[in-house]
């Protein structure tokens, strides 16, 4: 019996601060913390313009998966087009409503 | 005996103590440790996918020896699968929101009681359809480390030359230049590995955690229960270490008709695709590293023609194809891409576009010269 007492207060004095603390701790370091950046390098899939938003094709090897992202108005892609085939490079931070890129870049595909 | 004689006899020697690499063995000069994951990654690779350690829902095959089997791991097999794309000039579209580029041919039970689909709806956008018949996966991690700039040192797309041959680079879907798959769609031997957990098997890994959609729509909720990633970084690297170590075959001595083969192979222009002898670059395997391998490719996509014209794929439009590996043809039963050619013979004047001048000279030889063209290639 002592000892399973003993188990149980060992496990309350791990356990308690991490149930009671760590919500809080993770929020304080939300707040402090940038978001995470995501980098996608890939081929245009399609893109619309008045909606700023853009399919992005990734994947690892024959394992292809279509990345969408919105584009942010300071990405500074106003006026730019994109065409399925282009290859771009994107850096995005993830919302509560997806990725959004903030900063995107046509790749150029050298020529051999 | 002179020192002449003795550095010519020495020579001799090491000539023929040369380690012949028969398929399935590993590339020779491997350290102990890299043979120890040879030999654990060949379990993984050997391995069953079950839907309760991974599989599905949607699947070719249960693990990667059911395809890559004959003569050995690593071979090929018989299994044909099913791939499309639709091709917008000048773009091409994988159509990954309709389940492509890989439309596999099987499903769980537990998919098959959500759905009632045996395989994977085929994409109503496709404009095409290709089979694909399994390659042998030989000799691939000497391929994945010849350079780029010995790749780009073969492509000629304006035909500067003159010689009807215009290779040039695949690209992966960010523009790195790709070496494997029949489209050369894949820069590197680890993305392809990687890529076929998920893509083959439907066993999600590491660099891959995330399952295909079916045929563009979720996966029906309760479905696939095994959380991502299904297989551990650890067995994803085992099982590449596997194939990256995996020799390419050593020709077999030919005799006389053989050696005039190999010459009229140079003459009548299928080297000029067909490298055969390619090197790599640095590796931190020694193995590996600075090494002179037969390859029988240049890794460069070629304009084949209309007759074997099937998908898109990256830069690949439906004509082009990476010239493949010719690696262990002695024990292949059936050839090109989709396997629709039951000898070697047919094989080649099956070969258009860029391919058409080789084949048509191939044609005008003697029965005797095809025959020793053949008994070279059946040597590889």
């Amino acid at each position: 019996m002592r000892s399973t007492s003993r188990a149980v207060a060992l496990a309350a004095m791990v356990l308690l601060p991490a149930l009671t603390h760590a919500p809080a701790d993770r929020r304080a370091q939300d707040a402090a913390q940038p978001a995470a950046s995501y980098t996608y390098q890939g081929t245009v899939h399609a893109f619309t313009a008045n909606t700023a938003s853009l399919d992005l094709i990734t994947g690892v090897g024959m394992a292809l998966r279509i990345v969408h992202v919105t584009v942010a108005p300071a990405a500074g892609v106003a006026g730019l087009e994109f065409k399925p085939g282009d290859v771009v490079r994107m850096e995005c931070h993830r919302t509560d409503t997806g990725l959004v890129a903030d900063r995107i870049e046509r790749v150029e595909v050298p020529k051999p | 005996m002179t020192p002449r004689w003795v550095a010519v006899a020495s020579l001799l020697l090491l000539a023929g103590c040369a380690k012949v690499v028969k398929p399935g063995d590993p590339v020779p000069g491997l350290a102990r440790e890299q043979r120890d994951r040879f030999a654990r990654g060949k379990i993984v690779f050997d391995s069953v996918f079950t839907p309760e350690t991974g599989l599905g829902p949607l699947f070719n095959s249960t693990g990667c020896g059911e395809c890559h089997e004959d003569p050995a791991a690593g071979g090929r097999g018989d299994e044909i699968e099913v791939h499309a794309t639709a091709f917008h000039a000048p773009a091409c579209d994988p159509l990954v929101d309709e389940g492509g580029p890989v439309v596999q041919q099987h499903t769980t039970p537990a998919l098959k009681q959500a759905l009632g689909i045996d395989s994977e709806p085929f994409p109503p956008s496709a404009t095409a359809r290709a089979h694909r018949a399994s390659p042998v996966v030989f000799g691939r991690g000497l391929l994945d480390l010849v350079p780029d700039s010995e790749i780009l040192s073969y492509a000629d797309p304006d035909d500067r030359n003159g010689d009807g041959i215009r290779g040039r680079p695949g690209r992966g879907v960010d523009g790195r230049i790709g070496r494997f798959g029949r489209k050369a769609l894949v820069p590197t031997l680890r993305e392809f590995n990687a890529g076929a957990f998920p893509a083959e098997m439907g066993v999600t890994d590491p660099d891959q955690p995330t399952e295909e959609n079916i045929g563009g729509k979720p996966i029906p909720p309760g479905v696939d229960p095994v959380p991502e990633p299904e297989i551990s970084g650890d067995a994803l690297a085992l099982a590449d270490d596997f194939v990256r170590f995996l020799g390419a075959p050593t020709p077999a001595k030919v005799g006389k008709e053989g050696r005039r083969g190999r010459e009229l192979f140079a003459q009548i222009g299928c080297a000029s695709c067909h490298i055969p002898k390619l090197r790599t670059g640095y590796s931190p395997v020694r193995a590996l590293a600075h090494r002179e391998f037969p390859a029988y490719t240049d890794l460069l996509l070629h304009d084949m023609g209309p007759e074997l014209a099937d998908i898109c794929l990256g830069v690949a439009t439906p004509q082009d194809f990476r010239t493949e590996p010719l690696l262990d043809l002695r024990d292949a039963k059936t050839f090109l891409h989709d396997g629709r050619a039951s000898g070697l013979e047919q094989a080649v004047e099956l070969h258009g576009g860029e391919g058409a001048g080789a084949r048509d000279r191939f044609k005008g030889l003697s029965a005797a010269d095809r025959a020793a063209v053949v008994a070279f290639l059946k040597s590889l």
